[in-house]
């Protein structure tokens, strides 16, 4: 069953009862508890991510409690908690910004806990069956250019995690609600009427924030990994023509491994695995500052590789 | 270890760091992994393998390289270990 085949109010029901437990790329994500308006946006960002009905409570990766402040706060200026297996390192935030602390509570588990994988902070998207990886900064444009591909038609994998399984090689998919901050927000309201944006979330901690809804076939194309051709470190700068040119491994694999949130925790697996992926990908830097053209630049190198017979493999299965 | 055009870089898993080595020090290493050396004895054998190297320059810079690579866990010196 999709989440959106529930009503908001069964949902609620659901996060008030045994939980709700949800598919989310790889892990199994049980919410419980319950917040004025958060049943209402899971329904309208998740949409079509997988209900478990009734899940091995073995096999779920991370319980999530999402409460109403303590005390005189549960009214007075009404507060959401946070709360997990693990002791997380947030405070309570205004209740109506329950959603942001949603998101923001499943990064830092899965940052926390999910070391199976090499994590990179990098947006992944797939067009023709091959991945590409944008690893960057904040304030690189990462997820405005990301949230654009996206619009376009590529497969969202993940804004936020590039979860590398290094034994097979493959990206796994972690669709979710691309979070665009501050001017980001409007750029990309204006940029595609196909954008659903869920409400802005003004004065958190990285500024004003608003969730844009993953695409259907980012959320039904949650199970499927995809083989990483080309990793590209992208950065915006004002007024510049787009350009994109090769860049050397080298500095690639140094770049990589510092992006990577658990590469020393690995050690020699993490070593290996950004080395691996250095070797097989196509390694460049573009900088941008028009979505179109950067967006129009990178289908074309996916495309002419693709009539070179270069640049890749098909989606992979895990 | 993995080397890409003119950069080396090397994984220690004894400490966990990832080092970035020009080609000097992939050389210096080089004839360490294999015998025990002095100093003496790496600046000559370097300076055979290659006539543009000069030994005093070599030898002036290569006990600040010793000292970096024991620095950094990739060498044991015979005085450490006394």
């Amino acid at each position: 069953m999709r989440l959106n085949q529930l009503e908001t109010a069964a949902i609620a029901n659901r996060m008030h009862r045994d939980g709700l437990c949800l598919s989310v790329g790889p892990f199994l994500v049980t919410v419980s508890g319950g917040v004025k308006g958060l049943p209402e946006l899971l329904r309208q960002m998740y949409g079509e991510t997988t209900v478990v009905a009734t899940p091995d409570e073995s096999l779920v990766d991370f319980h999530i409690r999402m409460g109403p402040g303590r005390g005189l706060r549960r009214w007075w200026r009404a507060q959401a908690v946070f709360d997990t297996d693990a002791t997380p390192p947030f405070t309570p935030f205004p209740r109506d910004h329950a959603f942001a602390l949603f998101e923001w509570g499943l990064n830092w588990c899965i940052a926390m806990q999910a070391h199976q994988y090499l994590m990179f902070h990098s947006a992944v998207l797939e067009r023709n069956g091959k991945a590409v990886l944008l690893p960057a900064e904040p304030g690189s444009g990462k997820s405005t250019l990301c949230a654009a591909l996206m619009l376009n038609g590529w497969r969202l994998l993940s804004d936020e995690f590039g979860l590398y399984r290094p034994e097979s090689g493959l990206i796994h998919a972690l669709p979710r609600p691309i979070p665009l901050k501050n001017e980001s927000i409007e750029i990309i309201r204006k940029y595609s009427n196909k954008a659903v944006l869920g409400p802005v979330f003004e004065k958190t901690r990285k500024g004003d924030v608003a969730h844009l809804q993953p695409s259907k076939k980012s959320l039904l194309g949650s199970d499927q990994p995809a083989r990483p051709a080309y990793v590209v470190f992208p950065r915006y700068i004002a007024g510049v023509e787009v350009l994109l040119h090769p860049f050397a491994k080298g500095r690639a694999f140094l770049k990589l491994s510092s992006n990577a949130f658990n590469y020393r925790l690995q050690g020699a697996r993490g070593f290996d695995a950004v080395a691996d992926l250095v070797d097989r990908c196509d390694t460049y830097y573009l900088e941008f500052s028009s979505l179109d053209e950067a967006v129009e630049r990178l289908q074309r190198l996916f495309d002419e590789d693709e009539q070179d017979g270069v640049g890749g493999a098909a989606t992979g299965q895990a | 270890m993995r080397e890409w055009e003119e950069e080396s870089f090397l994984f220690n898993p004894a400490s966990g760091d990832t080092h970035l080595l020009n080609a000097l020090s992939m050389e210096i290493l080089g004839l360490l992994e294999r015998n025990r050396l002095s100093a003496e004895a790496i600046v000559s054998r370097l300076a055979q393998r290659s006539e543009s190297v000069e030994s005093q320059l070599l030898r002036d810079h290569l006990v600040e390289y010793l000292h970096q690579f024991e620095a950094m866990g990739l060498i044991i010196s015979d005085q450490s270990c006394d």
